[in-house]
C-alpha cells in the first residue's frame, strides 16, 4: 500500500509541477524565449496574493490568487512589450539576459519590502488536509493543483486552437516576420502571451505557497524544476508539460522510496540527462505542439 | 579697552591650557576601521540583520563614550557593514576587500559556518584578527584545527545535542525519536551527535530522515516517521524545510509530543511564518528571559519590540553586541591594532559580557551554553530547560500548532 501511496502522491505532486511549468512552456512555445524570470513570477504571484489578502482583510488564498494573477498579468504586459520584445531582434541571448535581470529585480524588491524570511502562511484548511480513499492517502492541495493544471491546459489549448488570438499566437510562433506581414501585431501578441503566462504563474505560486513555503529567493529552485518538466515533456508542448510534471513527480516519489529522499534531485536530473540524450526535444514534442 | 583685551587674552590662554590638558590625558586619536561582511539579504538575511544591529549598537555605545582608549588617546570605531547576500564566495571577496581596500584592522564575522569559515580563511591568510559568532564551534574548529587569527563565540554542538533529550525527559513520551536532517554540514554533524547521544539518555532513534538542502516534498519522510510511532521529532533544517515538514505533518495527522526544530525554528516570527503550525515547536537558544544573564532585562526592554519578541533574533543581536565589546576590549588590552598582539588579546579574553561569560578554549572557540525554548503565541521563545539542564517553564505538549 505504501507503494500506491507514494505513486499517487508523486503523480498529484506532478500536477503541481505542471502548473508551475505551464507559463514557461507557453512562452517558449510562442517566442522561443527561455524566461529566466519565470521562477520569480511564481513567487511574486504568492506575494501579491499575500498583499491582497492583507488589503481585503482575509479571503480564500486561491480565490484572491485569481485577482493577484490578473494584477501580475497587467504588470508583466509592459515589461514584455517595451523591454523584452525590443531586444528579441538581437538574437536569443539578449532577451534571456533581460529576463534574468528582471528576476534579480523582483527578488531584490521582495527582500526590501518583505525581508528574506519565508512568506507568512495563509490559513486554508485544504492546504494541510489529506483524504483517505480506499486506504490511499490523497493530499488535497496536490489534487487541487492537478485539477487546476488540467483546466489550464484544456483552456489554453482551446484558446490556441479555437480563437482568433490563438491563431495569431500560432502564426507568430511559426514565423513572426510572416505573421507581421499579414497584419498581425506580433509585439502585442507576445505581450499578451507573457501576460497569460504570468496569470498561470501567479496561480501556481499560490498553490506552491499553500503546499510548501515561499521566500524571495525560492524562485530559482522552482525555475529549475519547471525547466526540467518542460524539457522532459517537450519544449512548448502543453500536454507534454502535464506529462512531464507527472513523470518528474513519479520519478521523485520512486527515487525517494527506493533509493532515498536525499537522492531525489540526483535521480530527477539524472533522468533529465538521459531523456535529453535519447530525445533531445523531449518526450512529447512531436505528439502535440502548442 | 586695554582691560578688555587682557581679559580676552586670559580666556584664550586658559582655553588653550585646558585643551592641551585634554590632549595630554586622552584626546581623539585616529579612527579604528572594523569591517564586517554579513548576510543582510538571501536565505540567511534573517540572521544577518540582527547580528549587524548588535555590532552597530555596541559601536555606537563605544563611540558615544569617546571610543577605545590606547596609546594615551581615545579612538572612535568606524564600522563598515557590507551585505554578502548569503553567498560564501561574495563573503570571502568582501572580507578581502574590507582589509585590503578599506584598511580594516579587524573583521567581525557573519553567521553560520558556510559564511564564517570562508571569511575566517581570508582573515587567516591576510593575518587580520577575525571574530565571529552564530557558528557552532565544532563546525568552526573542524574546518581548520589550526586557526591563527580567527575566533568564534558560540555553542558547542555536543552540549546542544543533549538539550533535546534533557527537555524530553521533562515530559512523558515513548522515548522513540525520529531525526530530520538535511545534507548541510551542521545537519550531518548534529545528526551523528544525536545518534550518539540518544542511547546515553535512554532514547531510541527509530528513523533518520535525510534530504537535500531546500527540499520541499516531505511526504515519504513524514509517513515513515508516523509509521515508526515516534513521540519525538528532532530536526536540523532551514526555515523553508521546517515549514514544509510541519505542513506535511499536519496533512498526515502526525502530532508528536515534542518537536525540536533547530536552526529553522530559530527564525523570528516562526509561529507566523508557519501559519500557526510552529506554535509549541522547541529550539535550542542562547538568550531568553529568566536565564539570569546580568543585562537580560535591559536588552529585552530595549530591543525585544524592535526585533519582534524575545526570541533567537534577539539572541543573535546580543551575540553581535557582545563580540564587538570583546574586540574593543582586546584592542585596549593589546595597546593598539597590531594584528598579532590584537589576536593574542582576543584569545586571552576571560570576562563577562551581555551574552554571558566568554573565555576561549581549544580550537580558537569560546563555548556558550544553550538552553531549550518553546514558541508561544506572543512570538516569544520561552525557556523550558535552563542552563543547569533542569525544568523551567513547563513544556506544552503535544505541539499546539498541529492540533
Amino acid at each position: 500500500m505504501e507503494f500506491v501511496n507514494n505513486a499517487v502522491s508523486g503523480l498529484l505532486l506532478g500536477g503541481l509541477y505542471a502548473v508551475a511549468a505551464l507559463g514557461l512552456s507557453i512562452v517558449f512555445g510562442t517566442m522561443k524565449l527561455v524566461n529566466l524570470a519565470h521562477g520569480q513570477l511564481l513567487i511574486l504571484g504568492a506575494y501579491l496574493t499575500s498583499m491582497l489578502i492583507g488589503l481585503f482583510g482575509g479571503g480564500d488564498p486561491l480565490l484572491v490568487g485569481v485577482a493577484a494573477a490578473v494584477l501580475l498579468a497587467v504588470l508583466v504586459y509592459p515589461l514584455q512589450r517595451y523591454i523584452i520584445t525590443p531586444v528579441m531582434a538581437q538574437g536569443e541571448e539578449p532577451p534571456m539576459t533581460v529576463t534574468f535581470g528582471i528576476s534579480v529585480v523582483i527578488t531584490t524588491l521582495l527582500i526590501i519590502f518583505f525581508t528574506s524570511s519565508p512568506l507568512t502562511s495563509w490559513t486554508a484548511d485544504y492546504a494541510t488536509k489529506e483524504w483517505e480513499v480506499f486506504g490511499v492517502r490523497i493530499r488535497v492541495i496536490y489534487l487541487i493543483a492537478t485539477v487546476v493544471a488540467l483546466i489550464f491546459i484544456l483552456a489554453l489549448m482551446w484558446i490556441l486552437k479555437r480563437t482568433a488570438f490563438g491563431r495569431q499566437v500560432r502564426a507568430a510562433s511559426i514565423d513572426a516576420e510572416a505573421a507581421g506581414l499579414v497584419g498581425i501585431d506580433v509585439k502585442k501578441t507576445y505581450a499578451r502571451v507573457m501576460s497569460m503566462s504570468a496569470f498561470v504563474a501567479a496561480i501556481a505560486g499560490v498553490l506552491i505557497a499553500l503546499s510548501f513555503s515561499v521566500a524571495p529567493t525560492t524562485g530559482t529552485g522552482w525555475l529549475l524544476r519547471a525547466f526540467t518538466v518542460v524539457v522532459i515533456g517537450g519544449l512548448g508542448s502543453l500536454p507534454g508539460t502535464l506529462f512531464g510534471g507527472f513523470i518528474v513527480g513519479l520519478v521523485e516519489a520512486a527515487g525517494a522510496a527506493w533509493v532515498g529522499p536525499q537522492y531525489r534531485d540526483v535521480i530527477v536530473f539524472g533522468v533529465l540527462v538521459v531523456i535529453l540524450l535519447v530525445r533531445p526535444n523531449g518526450l512529447f514534442a512531436k505528439v502535440a505542439k502548442a | 579697552m586695554k582691560k578688555k583685551l587682557l581679559v580676552a587674552a586670559a580666556i584664550v590662554a586658559a582655553s588653550g591650557l585646558a585643551l592641551s590638558g585634554c590632549s595630554a590625558s586622552g584626546g581623539a586619536g585616529d579612527d579604528i576601521v572594523i569591517g564586517t561582511s554579513v548576510p543582510l539579504t538571501g536565505p540567511l538575511g534573517t540572521m544577518g540583520t540582527p547580528v549587524s544591529m548588535g555590532y552597530q549598537a555596541a559601536v555606537d555605545e563605544i563611540n558615544a563614550a569617546g571610543g577605545v582608549e590606547y596609546g594615551g588617546a581615545k579612538h572612535k570605531i568606524k564600522l563598515i557593514i557590507q551585505d554578502n547576500a548569503s553567498d560564501p564566495a561574495k563573503a570571502a571577496a568582501q572580507a578581502k576587500s574590507l582589509v585590503l581596500d578599506s584598511k580594516a584592522v579587524a573583521l567581525l564575522g557573519p553567521v553560520t559556518p558556510p559564511l564564517s569559515i570562508p571569511e575566517a580563511t581570508v582573515a587567516d591568510q591576510l593575518k587580520v584578527p577575525f571574530l565571529t559568532s552564530i557558528t557552532p564551534i565544532r563546525a568552526f574548529g573542524g574546518a581548520n584545527p589550526n586557526w591563527n587569527y580567527a575566533w568564534d563565540v558560540f555553542f558547542d554542538e555536543l552540549q546542544m545535542t543533549q538539550t533535546q533529550f534533557q527537555a524530553s525527559d521533562l515530559i512523558n513520551t515513548n522515548k522513540k525519536v525520529v531525526l530530520f536532517t538535511d545534507t548541510e554540514e551542521d545537519g550531518v554533524v548534529m545528526g551523528k551527535l544525536w545518534e550518539a547521544n540518544a542511547p546515553k539518555f535512554g532514547y531510541t532513534i527509530v528513523a533518520r530522515e535525510t534530504f537535500a538542502v531546500d527540499n520541499a516534498n516531505f511526504s515519504s519522510q513524514v509517513a515513515d516517521a508516523k509509521a515508526k510511532g515516534a513521540d519525538i521529532v528532532i530536526a536540523q533544517v532551514i526555515p523553508p524545510e521546517a515549514i514544509g515538514i510541519l505542513k506535511e505533518m499536519k496533512a498526515q495527522g502526525y502530532d508528536p509530543k515534542a518537536i525540536f526544530m533547530e536552526k529553522g525554528g530559530n527564525t523570528g516570527n516562526f509561529v507566523k511564518i508557519t501559519g500557526g503550525l510552529g506554535l509549541g515547536v522547541m529550539a535550542a537558544n542562547w538568550f531568553a528571559e529568566g536565564m539570569g544573564l546580568a543585562r537580560e532585562k535591559e536588552f529585552i526592554d530595549t530591543y525585544a519590540s524592535k526585533i519582534g519578541g524575545i526570541n533567537s533574533d534577539l539572541g543573535i543581536l546580543v551575540c553581535g553586541y557582545s563580540i564587538t565589546y570583546v574586540l574593543a576590549d582586546a584592542i585596549k588590552a593589546a595597546g593598539g591594532t597590531d594584528p598579532a598582539k590584537l589576536s593574542a588579546a582576543i584569545g586571552a579574553t576571560n570576562g563577562d559580557y551581555a551574552i554571558g561569560h566568554i573565555q576561549f578554549t581549544e580550537g580558537h572557540s569560546a563555548p556558550l551554553k544553550v538552553i531549550q525554548t518553546q514558541w508561544d503565541s506572543n512570538n516569544n521563545q520561552v525557556m523550558v530547560l535552563n542552563l543547569e539542564g533542569k525544568a523551567a517553564t513547563p513544556i506544552v505538549t503535544p505541539e499546539a500548532g498541529l492540533k
